[in-house]
């Protein structure tokens, strides 16, 4: 008998159960740390909604660019990250972040469907300019490793989020949603665009 | 080798579940657990052991004499942890968990040899960082033994778990798991390279030291 696939599910969780009480510290810390750092890109709608439609994008793109998006986008938010954390100023960032909605909201609104080397680069692009806002909040984090891990897990987090709701394309009016989705991305951009000039 | 896993798994899982189960006022976990947990406990090592855990598990078959070259690599570190200079191994573990998560996301077929030298790495890495505040007693050793223990644990763990992933949106998961590795690894280092580390933790200077947790005094926090 196979005692494989038990052994790692209790493997699994005993790892989860062991692991419980690491967060049943709050506030600072090493969990306070990935805790803020979590909660970071979570509290900006306008970091949540481009993430979302970077899977968004890329699962309806398909294969491979339902994973090498949301694989360039964390690597080259480093550059940006970097970038944050050194003080180097990056003008426009928001501005910068407002248009990473505008533009993959209306990339998936108008099923836009370029080579895959084309929208890593338009990924990567927008991936720097968040990159850069985390970036400038992680010297003063509790545990700068934890909050790093933190933010890039959320990031990731929300672009599955993204690519689950991208799925949707095989349904029979799925494609539709889906450019809905888009369109009501790319009118939360104009609105992060416009609101702080307003 | 399968079968010490397994029982090592087993033990690991008998002796962790005491604070799960408990009911009513926990005391702690006491020295022993308390260096069992620290690997998962502590930023740099965790890292660590997921980006190498994402690197071998897929090629377990084929790579898996880097499980003893990590274990023994972790031996290894604990020796120097308690008889040597004390050294910060954070930063370190952070750059090889950086190219550790690149060669995860690139998942090219690598030399044999990288992942037994990356194991020795970051099994080194984590056996000199547990080394524990100096106190009389035994409690410094014992603390010692169960980091270097759940060390040893949490990584077969993790690889066998990461190994278990077969289906083929499971292998992109773990390319994806390889980026975030990658990212947060290389933001800590931006941080210590323009020494913005923050004074509450520094990630350089101060090698990091491992005590017992006291769970009582975490959750009235």
């Amino acid at each position: 008998m196979d005692h494989r696939p038990v052994v790692r599910i209790l493997s699994a969780v005993g790892m989860g159960l062991a692991v419980t009480s690491a967060w049943a510290h709050t506030g600072a810390g090493i969990t306070g740390g990935f805790a803020s750092g979590f909660m970071h890109p979570l509290f900006g709608a306008d970091h949540v909604v481009a993430m979302v439609a970077v899977g968004l994008w890329g699962a309806f793109l398909g294969t491979p660019a339902i994973w090498v998006l949301p694989v360039t986008f964390p690597l080259v938010m480093t550059i940006g990250g970097a970038l944050g954390v050194m003080g180097v100023p990056l003008p426009g960032v928001e501005i910068g972040i407002a248009l990473s909605a505008i533009v993959l909201g209306a990339m998936v609104a108008f099923a836009v469907r370029p080579p895959l080397w084309i929208a890593a680069i338009i990924v990567a692009t927008f991936a720097i300019f968040h990159g850069h806002a985390h970036g400038t909040e992680l010297p003063n984090a509790a545990d700068p490793i934890a909050y790093s891990l933190g933010f890039v897990v959320a990031t990731g987090l929300l672009h599955l989020a993204g690519i689950a709701i991208g799925l949707v394309v095989r349904w029979r009016h799925g494609k539709t949603l889906v450019q809905a989705c888009g369109v009501a991305i790319s009118m939360a951009g104009v609105f992060f665009l416009v609101h702080p000039l307003a | 080798m399968k079968r010490a896993v397994r029982l090592t798994v087993a033990a690991a899982l008998a002796l962790a579940s005491v604070d799960a189960s408990a009911h009513g006022s926990v005391k702690g976990l006491g020295t022993f657990f308390s260096g069992f947990i620290h690997p998962l406990l502590e930023p740099s090592h965790l890292v660590g052991l997921i980006a190498m855990a994402l690197l071998i598990g897929p090629r377990w078959e084929s790579v898996r004499r880097a499980e003893l070259c990590f274990i023994v690599a972790v031996l290894l570190g604990g020796v120097w942890a308690a008889f040597g200079p004390p050294l910060a191994t954070d930063t370190a573990l952070m750059a090889g968990a950086a190219l550790i998560g690149l060669a995860v996301v690139v998942a090219r077929p690598l030399p044999v040899v990288f992942y037994a030298v990356a194991a020795c790495f970051v099994g080194l890495g984590i056996g000199i960082g547990s080394r524990p505040d100096p106190s009389p007693g035994a409690a410094p050793w014992i603390l010692l033994a169960g980091s270097c223990l759940g060390a040893v644990v949490w990584f077969a763990n993790m690889s066998q778990l990461v190994h278990a992933m077969r289906k083929p949106w499971m292998h992109i998961l773990v390319r994806v798991f390889g980026s975030w590795v990658t990212a947060s690894s290389i933001l800590v280092l931006a941080l210590v390279v323009s020494g913005n580390a923050s004074s509450r933790r520094p990630t350089t200077d101060r090698p990091p030291t491992v005590n017992p947790v006291d769970l009582s005094d975490l959750r009235r926090n």
